[in-house]
């Protein structure tokens, strides 16, 4: 795990999302399995590094689906720390000394993939829903970039022949013109700007179809900010300056 | 493929015990065929193709949570 394109890492949290064969997806349990009977489970991207160590106490959740042509597995661990141990603490006591208490702060990790500073850029996005729309107009907008909304496929490549934009970002979803083809209109007018599809969870495209495609980079809702600006610094680092 | 089926179940588990059942679902992922079975519970699924993945960890002081999810469509026979 690491180092691929929808890869989050931060102090706290770490997050990855990728198409994957089931041998690799059974690598990935492989490593946090023998993490797990270690006693840490690592996860790192950019050398970043975020462990964890978890306790006794571990409440596993499985839920499975099998439903027409898709299936669905879903595992879930979780742990509460345990409370200091009290042989740790040590407690001296000095007079005329300064008053008041210090504490020693955890070691504090480099700044994360998503908080790093990233270059800007114009950003075309195409989503049929007004709330995702918003959400990521809002969020690029607060990252800096200069965001253009439109709500169909149609609306978006007229916008994309009028305007220079860096990147288009496309819902998969929607009437008359799907991101697909989008995607493969946007190539076929600027093969070097980066499409980045949106597509929701369980939407599942071969590397082949996203290269025939021309889709560039894949965001998976639901979304989140981390993610979102991860995924766009990604395609803006693919894109040719203008 | 066979009908719709769902299946859930919870336990609280050592470490090991996460990390041996992480490992038999990582068999099943390369059997192509994974078996989960719960009191009166089953189900069986079909992971094949290409699989979506998504991976989540966070953490707080007081608590953290691994979260792994596996997406995948069957191909049109």
């Amino acid at each position: 795990m690491g180092d691929d394109d929808a890869t989050a890492i931060g102090r706290t949290r770490f997050e990855f999302a990728r198409i994957a064969s089931p041998d690799e997806v059974a690598e990935c349990l492989t490593s946090i399995a023998h993490g797990l009977k270690r006693g840490e489970v690592s996860f790192t991207s950019g050398g970043l590094a975020l462990r964890f160590a978890p306790t006794a106490g571990i409440v596993v959740e499985l839920k499975a689906t099998e439903r027409g042509e898709q299936g669905r597995l879903r595992v879930r661990i979780g742990w509460k720390a345990r409370k200091k141990d009290v042989t740790a603490l040590r407690i001296s006591a000095r007079s005329g000394g300064a008053r008041g208490v210090r504490s020693r702060q955890a070691p504090i990790l480099p700044s994360s993939p998503t908080t790093r500073a990233t270059r800007t850029g114009s950003i075309l996005v195409i989503e049929g829903d007004e709330h995702p729309r918003r959400m990521l107009l809002d969020t690029l907008a607060a990252a800096g970039h200069a965001a253009v909304g439109t709500a169909s496929g149609l609306e978006g490549l007229a916008q994309f022949r009028q305007g220079a934009f860096d990147v288009v970002v496309t819902a998969l979803s929607m009437s008359e013109c799907s991101g697909v083809d989008v995607a493969r209109a946007v190539k076929k007018l600027s093969p070097a700007t980066p499409v980045v599809l949106i597509a929701g969870w369980g939407d599942v495209m071969t590397p082949e179809q996203m290269r025939d495609s021309g889709i560039d980079l894949v965001l998976v809702k639901p979304f989140k900010w981390g993610r979102v600006l991860s995924v766009l610094a990604d395609a803006l680092a693919l894109c040719q300056p203008r | 493929m066979s009908a719709d089926q769902e299946f859930e179940c919870e336990r609280v588990a050592t470490p090991s015990e996460a990390a041996d059942s992480l490992a038999r679902i990582a068999e099943g992922m390369r059997a192509r065929t994974l078996s989960l079975t719960a009191g009166d519970e089953e189900i069986t699924i079909f992971p094949d193709g290409h699989v979506m993945v998504q991976i989540g960890a966070k953490r707080t002081q007081a608590k953290g949570t691994i979260d792994i999810g596996v997406a995948w469509r069957h191909p049109r026979v």
